[in-house]
């Protein structure tokens, strides 16, 4: 195995690159939500989450973080079409000038995701750090996460770590039934390393 | 060049009107490399950009790495030379006033002159720290041996890395904290990791280790607690607080005597082994499993994995080393490697976490008690010699080697040091029984703190000199590989506040050593002179220089002349720094803790970190993100413990031992022992947990016992809070 | 940047009609109908049955009416989506709560909330904002003839409104200064805000990621030619004697007509919509009083009854149902317990069944 060294592609590329979790390597170092803050756009403010999972039992965390729905419910559901999607598939931040505060796309997101500032009268969150991901740098979260819980990766190489670890647990997972709906980020779920083959 | 291409025509990388400085992280051995992102206009850092092209850790942070720029420009700078004219006051934040340089440098000298008239050379004292550069650390021991002329010097390596260097001294003669370079981790198929809590102390090894498994490889932890590495370990061998030296010896005598011992390898490159044999043999994996309370099929499986594994690395921390053990807990761990042959070529071998930024290098050149620049005895008159000749004074003027940093505070009390230097460092919050420890500062005629936060210890001083932040300066670091990294200066101190060693130049001057300093005008000046001053060691970092250090990615030390690339992985030839060429298996009998559980004090108590602090949590516990996460401290306690006590989640108890008390909120969790408590150990004040550690000291390394002592909890009525 | 297309909800789309509504072919006819109307009669009283009509400025006229055209196109097609028409209907109906007008100062004409989110921008939006609004009011009904000056002989000016006369005053007055300079000043505020603006486009890390040229700058250049222009006419004829008014007079016209059109359609669209963030906050407030949503799973209250049933159901038309197995809709789940059930259909645990407060999630940076 061998780690690369994250090179910014060309931007006539078309194989853009996906964030891929993988939650089973999450520490709970929150590096994420620190890595959040710093991006340029994000005022100092993070817009994931990192979990508990059985917080009086173990240590196990999980990130939980924006998954950029396909068909994203909290643009559906936002009446002053506020909440836009980039071409490269980012639902963004709503826009400030178009944001009514009725805070609808809370309600609608069937993750719980967006944030909502009650002084500002402005919902914020995850955009995929799109002043970086346009030019295919990685995000904030997956270029700090010291666990490679989050990945800034090609499809080619999403298509690898599944064949590595599709182990007929149905634990490698795209979107369904886990997720409500398609997603651009890929979710791989616990349990995928069951099926490792052992080295000796 | 590639990696400059990548950060010159990313725009939203490198923002307009900034500029990106490559450096390192301020904090842990890991070193993590990153870009502090400096407004051109303004000279201020502002902010964090990935160094995606550091081969160590590829652009990777921790939360504490993240936000760590966070710290020079912060509010609780100290900006100016503070002085306590009021010596009652001792012990609190009261009774400063801003004063100028030339004033705090006058009364420092006069001070420490009045005090060495009246009481000797050795009445003054120098405690020193290893989160600074190689060049700082250097000057700090000249300062103290030159400068003061005092034999006290030491450093909170002791509290550190001690017995890692006791350890893999006795063992192969040299002291290089990691025999392979942390990039071949991931390539390796069995870690063995003893005593680390890998996930929340060096956070970016992580996906190098999660990797082994990934590729089919084992891991194995051996931790009283289930930490987030443990939870995903092949095997955990949930051992009981202090016992890890049975466990060692158990598992060696089962890769003997299941026949994973490598004859040829033992017999051509190390002594000890027929006596270490021997001795272990005592050691099945029943009489093993009732010392460490580990069961007895885990021990075996581990075993198996350890002795199959074509190449395996063991690695260990603090949580093996703090014990009053420590060196034998190193050795016994390390004699697994040896006995085995895992040792000496690439994928294969043994290290250690470091735990603070620069406690590799910090500790070869001349801190601790009894070491001179490059890793060389004070009490070797060739090294004298050589050290002094480098120094400017007769080889007779070297002070004789001191004590260690805990026995320092003992001298402190019974008034044989007067006046302490203090720097980079916080015992008042990292030194085991604490409340000797603060009484001891406050018994001190006059202390001199140098530091840019006003620390829990520099409560205690007299005068507070302001230092400058890691990115104000520029010099070396030794990593946790032994590579030797540069740190950047990225933005002019601020304030009035001035690097240690400059410090250490002008105070040399008042003190009329200015013959032997003045010299030194810039941070490269120093650094040549350190260089020089380590020729010959077996610290060698003579060929290390900053241009050298820039073009590789950092050099391994030993890095003999200017054609040496350095040396990444140690032992490749077999041959070990023993005067024969040969390894030590040590055969190292078991001793318990210092202190066993009893009736009264039935728990463990055992102390750590958590991902979001550093050490004392002088820096970290003032940047606000990391003290949003993680404010206060906690003692986890297993369910089944805590319905005895009958005491839930989020309560405050009371948990005492025989030296000290603290209040603590109750975090209930089934990852740790039912026999065992945990608290942190980053807060200061009434909330340290070292208030009630036990300073046992290993014999070898002075390492105190911060990792076992018995202690007890006592349900607190509502309301009663310390 | 591409919009989500809309569907058309299909239960929407039989509507009992009246007769009015009958004499229009459509919602937009009708909206025209009845406001080009209303300008006329506005007009023709505010004119004197049209005897003071300034025909220099029909230009703007004509640019107005094609704005209303674009408008109500805009807004019409916008108002359809189903949540849209949710906030509008009840909105409307909620329109004279007793919160309504510190709503409105609030949102509308103070901009507290953009005080929020910095001085800057509030003093940046204060700026283009009432610069803007202030225009309006002297341009358009100078243009429609709901208000002109006349002059006396005494040197007295009189302001006549909808044909009455308001007030009669000094021509070298304070209140005549004010009046005839007030497009200045908004012009300079105006210009002011635009600048302060297009800096923070060049220096804000977000702004200048999310920003295009067609959207984020253009208004901001109209505006400014728009200020510029006027403020030129001015320079003509205090400085030149009037020497290339004409010209001058042209260019603004035009420019102010091409920015009218372009309104609705682009970022300045939210002027006229902005008063949806008033209809928002009624709606939040009232069903709050009435009746709050708790949370399935741990019983805190977190948001009217009434917009979670909105959500689930403007959802609905859009095809997307989040009814869980486990008896209940992810809508009727506290943002807390809906991350932590997400997290339980990860791992298999049921973290949203732990009673213990989720970890800080907001520390800031």
């Amino acid at each position: 195995m061998t780690f690369s060294i994250v090179e910014p592609k060309d931007k006539d590329v078309q194989k853009r690159r996906k964030l891929y979790m993988e939650l089973e390597n999450c520490i709970g170092c929150r590096a994420c939500l620190a890595a959040c803050t710093q991006c340029g756009g994000h005022e100092e403010r993070n817009r994931n989450y990192v979990y508990d999972v059985n917080p009086l039992v173990n240590r196990q965390t999980m990130p939980l973080m924006c998954l950029h729905c396909v068909d994203p419910a909290c643009a559906r559901s936002c009446p002053a079409q506020a909440i836009q999607i980039h071409e490269s598939g980012a639902v963004l931040s709503a826009m400030v000038e178009k944001c009514i505060g009725c805070q609808n796309c809370t309600i609608a997101c069937p993750y719980g995701i967006p944030k909502f500032d009650e002084e500002e009268n402005l919902m914020y969150k995850c955009d995929l750090c799109i002043d970086r991901t346009k030019d295919d740098i990685p995000p904030m979260c997956a270029s700090v996460c010291p666990s490679n819980t989050l990945q800034w990766l090609t499809e080619d190489e999403i298509a690898d770590k599944k064949q590595a670890t599709e182990v007929g647990n149905d634990k490698w997972v795209t979107s369904m039934p886990y997720l409500e709906g398609e997603t651009h980020v890929t979710v791989n779920l616990p349990g995928v390393l069951q099926g490792t083959v052992k080295l000796f | 060049m590639q990696k400059d291409k990548f950060f010159r025509d990313i725009e939203n990388v490198k923002h307009p009107n900034e500029e990106l400085v490559k450096t390192h992280c301020s904090y842990c051995g890991m070193q993590c490399g990153m870009n502090l992102r400096v407004d051109k206009s303004t000279n201020k850092i502002i902010g964090v950009e990935p160094r995606y092209d550091w081969p160590v850790t590829l652009g990777k942070m921790c939360p504490k790495g993240v936000t760590a720029y966070q710290q020079t420009n912060h509010d609780d700078r100290i900006l100016k030379p503070l002085i306590r004219d009021d010596a009652s006051l001792k012990g609190t934040k009261e009774g400063f006033r801003e004063a100028s340089w030339d004033e705090a440098y006058d009364l420092i000298a006069k001070k420490f002159g009045e005090l060495q008239e009246n009481y000797g050379k050795d009445s003054l004292s120098v405690f020193s720290g290893v989160s600074m550069t190689n060049e700082k650390c250097y000057l700090t021991g000249k300062f103290a041996r030159v400068a003061l002329g005092t034999r006290y010097i030491d450093y909170n390596g002791r509290f550190c890395m001690s017995s890692a260097a006791g350890g893999f001294l006795r063992t192969f003669g040299v002291d290089r904290g990691s025999t392979l370079p942390w990039t071949d981790l991931h390539e390796t198929d069995c870690l063995f990791i003893a005593g680390s809590n890998t996930a929340e102390c060096h956070p970016t090894s992580m996906f190098r280790i999660w990797a082994v498994q990934e590729r089919g490889g084992y891991l194995i932890i051996a931790d009283p607690r289930e930490t987030p590495i443990a939870r995903r370990a092949d095997v955990h061998l949930d051992l009981r607080p202090g016992t890890d030296l049975a466990l060692a010896n158990g598992i060696l005598n089962l890769l003997i005597q299941n026949g994973y011992a490598d004859e040829s390898f033992v017999n051509q490159h190390t002594n000890g082994f027929e006596e270490t044999k021997e001795l272990v043999k005592d050691f099945t994996p029943e009489y093993t499993s009732m010392i460490t309370g580990v069961a007895v099929e885990k021990i075996e499986k581990a075993a198996e994995i350890y002795g199959k594994a074509p190449n395996a690395i063991v690695m260990f921390a603090r949580g093996i080393e703090q014990q009053q053990k420590g060196v034998d807990n190193v050795s016994a761990y390390t004699n697994m490697a040896l006995v085995t042959g895992k040792i000496g070529r690439p994928k294969a071998g043994v290290a250690t976490f470091t735990g603070q930024g620069n406690g590799q290098g910090g500790r070869e050149h001349g801190q601790k008690s009894d070491l001179l620049p490059g890793y060389r005895k004070i009490t070797n008159p060739e090294a004298v010699k050589a050290v002094s000749k480098v120094w400017g004074i007769e080889p007779e003027e070297m002070p004789k080697p001191g004590v260690s940093a805990y026995e320092m505070f003992e001298l402190m009390d019974n008034k044989t040091i007067r006046g302490l230097y203090l720097l980079c460092s916080n015992p008042a919050v990292s030194a085991p029984n604490l409340n000797f420890v603060r009484g001891a500062l406050k018994k001190l005629d006059f202390m001199v703190c140098g530091d840019f936060f006003l620390s829990e210890s520099a409560e205690y001083a007299d005068v507070i000199l302001p230092s400058v932040s890691w990115s104000e300066d520029e010099g070396t670091v030794t990593n946790l590989e032994g590579r030797i990294i540069k740190i950047n200066k990225a933005q002019e101190p601020i304030g009035e506040s001035k690097p240690d060693w400059l410090m250490q130049v002008e105070l040399a001057e008042r003190l009329g050593k200015g013959k032997n300093f003045s010299h030194l005008k810039t941070a490269k000046d120093v650094a040549d002179e350190f260089r020089l001053a380590t020729k010959g060691g077996n610290a060698d970092y003579y060929g290390a220089t900053w241009d050298k250090i820039d073009e590789q990615d950092g050099v391994f030390w030993p890095c003999k002349d200017k054609d040496d690339k350095g040396t990444p992985h140690m032992f490749l030839d077999k041959k070990f720094y023993h005067p024969d060429g040969k390894a030590k298996i040590c055969a190292l009998p078991y001793r318990p803790p210092a202190e066993e559980p009893c009736e009264k004090y039935p728990l463990r108590l055992t102390t750590g970190r958590v991902v979001y602090h550093y050490l004392s949590g002088n820096q970290t516990r003032r940047i606000q993100f990391l003290n949003d996460m993680c404010p206060d401290p906690y003692v986890e306690v297993h369910p089944i413990t805590a319905a005895k006590y009958d005491i839930k989640h989020d309560e405050f108890i009371l948990l005492y031992t025989r030296r000290g008390k603290a209040n603590y909120k109750v975090k209930i969790t089934e990852a740790i022992r039912e026999d065992t408590v945990f608290v942190p150990y980053h807060f200061g004040h009434d909330e340290s947990i070292n208030l009630l550690t036990i300073a046992a000291l290993d014999p070898m390394s002075k390492m105190p016992e911060f990792k076992a002592c018995a202690a007890q909890i006592d349900k607190l009525k509502s309301g009663s809070v310390l | 940047m591409e919009e989500i297309s809309l569907k058309e909800p299909m239960k929407n789309m039989k509507k009992k009609t009246n007769s009015i509504n009958d004499a229009f072919a459509s919602k937009f006819a009708k909206s025209m109908f009845i406001a080009v109307c209303g300008i006329v009669i506005l007009s023709f009283f505010g004119t004197r049955m049209f005897t003071h009509v300034d025909w220099n400025l029909y230009g703007y006229m004509v640019g107005t009416i094609v704005f209303l055209g674009g408008f109500f196109y805009r807004f019409i097609a916008w108002g359809e989506r189903p949540p849209t028409k949710i906030i509008i209907k009840k909105g409307m109906k909620l329109l004279f709560r007793k919160s309504t007008p510190k709503t409105s100062v609030d949102h509308l004409a103070t901009y507290k909330f953009i005080w929020n989110r910095g001085i800057y921008r509030w003093t940046q939006h204060l700026l283009i904002g009432w610069g803007v609004i202030i225009s309006c009011l002297v341009t358009f009904p100078l243009v429609f003839g709901w208000m002109y000056f006349t002059m006396e002989e005494s040197g007295m000016y009189t302001i006549v409104g909808m044909g009455m006369d308001i007030m009669t005053v000094p021509a070298d007055g304070f209140i005549a200064f004010m009046s005839y300079n007030a497009l200045n000043f908004s012009a300079i505020m105006v210009i002011m805000g635009v600048c302060m603006a297009l800096y923070r486009r060049l220096k804000n890390m977000q702004a200048r990621a999310e920003q295009n040229f067609m959207y984020d700058f253009l208004p901001l250049y109209l505006l400014i030619f728009i200020s510029v222009t006027g403020l030129a006419l001015t320079f003509i004829n205090v400085f030149l004697h009037g020497a290339g008014h004409y010209v001058m007079s042209l260019i603004h016209q035009y420019s102010v007509v091409i920015t009218l059109i372009y309104l609705p359609f682009g970022k300045l669209a939210h002027i006229p919509f902005r008063p949806l963030s008033v209809f928002a906050k009624n709606y939040r407030e009232h069903y709050g009083e009435k009746s709050m949503k708790q949370c399935k799973v741990c019983e805190n209250e977190f948001v009217s009854t009434e917009q979670s049933n909105d959500v689930i159901n403007v959802l609905g038309t859009n095809e997307i149902e989040f009814n869980m197995k486990d008896g209940f809709n992810l809508a009727e789940l506290c943002l807390p317990c809906r991350r932590k059930y997400r997290i339980a259909r990860f791992s298999g645990f049921a973290t949203h069944e732990v009673p213990i407060k989720e970890a800080n999630q907001n520390a800031k940076g």
